[in-house]
């Protein structure tokens, strides 16, 4: 009898102990990994990860055996993709190349896969999956989603770029442009001028806060955005067969022209930068004011305190 | 506690005499080195292969040593070899415990020298690869054994020689997959332990952090297991006729 209570308390105790343990452990897992929880409901003893290994190989050999991904086999390459994911939903190689074979086909669909693996906390250090979304959004979706696109790019350019090939200078460019057509259709503007309000924007960041904005990435510190500002004003002003700048548009860019490049010398019809002692434009032939000249004798001084022909004081 | 360590030190003896097992772990070290050859193949993957492939080989070394525990105490109880040493001074948790001692040994020496081997190939195909996450990961292959060993001690009391090991092994394929008992506590990660917790492989390729507390919870959760399930075999034991 006292034998059997023995046995019976131990077995008792011992049950509760690894039962609150296992509890422990349970939840402290799930915060260490989230996403184990789905893991569980998949029961091939514990075996996802060696099972996800193989299916992507599986998966890589069912590519090379058909010509491209086209309408038959959409439904069996999302099958495929969504099976490994299940299984392993941390490879960014899955996203990274699995959801961009979709991209043509089914690009909804593919976007659906990457958001998830953007959102993925395993992922946060990924650059390349928010890149890609980023790039279905704006290129492979019936009616781009531009905001969506430049949030993604957003995210992108947030996160450590640990590609093989820098993304971030690419990321950079089409999260510009993604703003820049939004506004362009919002505004319903010319995707030229729409540029330039995005880049003075982008330099005003921090001082006006959009009421529709994407979650940005902070563009205003960025050394090469004054060039690509005056890049973009020279693309506005160039007149060809099938654009030609309105009157507000060369107003206001000769408004942002003023604020933005007040130290710079630019010809008022191009926008190019121009020497001292330039009296025409070398671009465009447009007359000049022109500036670092000797008031005295004439000669060409450039940012010289004094003239070193006759040393007059230049004007301030 | 002198009579459990001489039955256990048999056992793993027996088991680890034969020269057949080191002939298999050569041959888990030489498929966990082919899978380098599968860098085409997996676009780049190699390297997760060949960890992923090593964790599987563990596991199932980590399992198949445990499964031989019912073999072993299922022929014993049926030839009379277990009640011709119970007719001895030897009580009969003495024995349960010295199986269960014996069959965690062999399955730790087993595992380890897997595991061993596959970290070398790591470090020899992919220098610098060897982290400290992928040594956790196979501590927690080597500490699932003290729960598997319990439940297959257990099974071999309970069922006959032929179904004990079919059910151990289905009843460890289960405890692998137990998300559907997440919600009740006592059943889930208690009377059905819960070996997912011991199973970090995923972790492991990509390097992501495991405390050291865990590992050490992990581990008293088996021994709290095995506590349980052995507590419950001896009960059993003691109450069964040995013909």
């Amino acid at each position: 009898m006292k034998n059997t209570i023995t046995h019976v308390i131990i077995i008792v105790v011992a049950i509760i102990i690894t039962s609150i343990l296992g509890t422990k452990l349970y939840h402290q897992q799930e915060a260490l990994f989230p996403g184990k929880d789905a893991m569980r409901a998949v029961p091939i003893a514990g075996l996802h990860k060696f099972s996800a290994d193989v299916s992507w190989m599986l998966f890589v050999n069912y590519l090379g055996s058909i010509s491209g991904v086209n309408e038959k086999n959409v439904d069996e390459v999302i099958h495929r993709l969504e099976k490994l994911i299940r299984l392993d939903p941390n490879q960014p190689k899955y996203y990274e190349s699995g959801a961009m074979f979709l991209s043509n086909e089914d690009a909804p669909k593919a976007l659906e896969i990457l958001q998830k693996a953007t959102n993925n906390p395993n992922l946060q250090n990924n650059s390349v999956i928010p890149f890609n979304a980023g790039f279905i959004a704006m290129r492979n979706l019936e009616t781009p989603n531009y905001l969506q696109a430049a949030n993604f790019f957003s995210i992108s350019l947030q996160r450590p770029d640990n590609s093989e090939f820098s993304i971030s200078t690419n990321a950079r460019s089409c999260y510009l442009r993604c703003l820049a057509q939004k506004y362009a259709m919002d505004k319903k503007m010319d995707i030229r001028i729409a540029m330039v309000e995005t880049l003075y924007k982008e330099m005003e960041y921090g001082k006006d806060d959009g009421d529709n904005e994407p979650d940005q990435y902070n563009c205003s510190e960025l050394p090469e955005i004054k060039g690509r500002l005056l890049k973009a004003m020279q693309n506005a002003k160039i007149e060809n067969s099938d654009y030609t700048p309105t009157k507000q548009a060369l107003e206001r860019i000769h408004e942002i022209s003023t604020k933005v490049f007040a130290d710079c010398h630019l010809c008022d019809k191009c926008m190019r930068p121009y020497g001292p002692g330039q009296n025409y434009c070398s671009h465009c032939g447009n007359k000049l004011i022109p500036w670092g000249v000797c008031q005295k004798c004439g000669a060409v001084i450039g940012d010289a305190a004094y003239c070193p022909k006759c040393g007059t004081k230049a004007e301030e | 506690m002198n009579e459990i360590f001489a039955i256990a030190g048999s056992t793993w003896r027996n088991i680890l005499r034969m020269k057949v097992i080191y002939f298999l772990i050569f041959c888990t070290w030489v498929l966990v080195a082919c899978t380098i050859n599968y860098d085409v193949l997996s676009l780049g993957l190699e390297k997760d292969l060949l960890i992923d492939a090593s964790l599987l080989l563990c596991t199932i070394t980590a399992v198949l040593s445990v499964i031989s525990i019912t073999f072993e105490i299922s022929k014993e109880l049926k030839n009379g070899v277990a009640s011709s040493m119970l007719s001895k001074p030897l009580g009969r948790t003495h024995y349960l415990l010295g199986k269960l001692l014996g069959n965690i040994e062999v399955g730790f020496v087993l595992t380890f020298l897997v595991a061993i081997g596959s970290l070398a190939i790591l470090h020899l195909a992919f220098p610098g690869n060897v982290t400290t996450t992928l040594i956790q990961s196979y501590l927690l292959i080597l500490f699932s054994i003290i729960p598997m060993s319990s439940i297959a001690v257990l099974f071999a009391l309970l069922l006959p020689d032929v179904i004990a090991p079919i059910a151990t092994a289905i009843i460890i394929w289960l405890t692998f997959s137990t998300g559907i008992f997440s919600n009740v506590p006592v059943l889930y990660a208690g009377i059905i332990p819960d070996l997912e917790l011991f199973n970090l492989k995923g972790a492991a390729t990509y390097g992501f952090a495991i405390p050291w507390s865990y590992v050490l919870l992990a581990l008293i959760t088996g021994i709290c297991y095995a506590v349980f399930a052995s507590t419950l075999a001896s009960y059993i034991f003691t109450h069964k006729d040995i013909h």
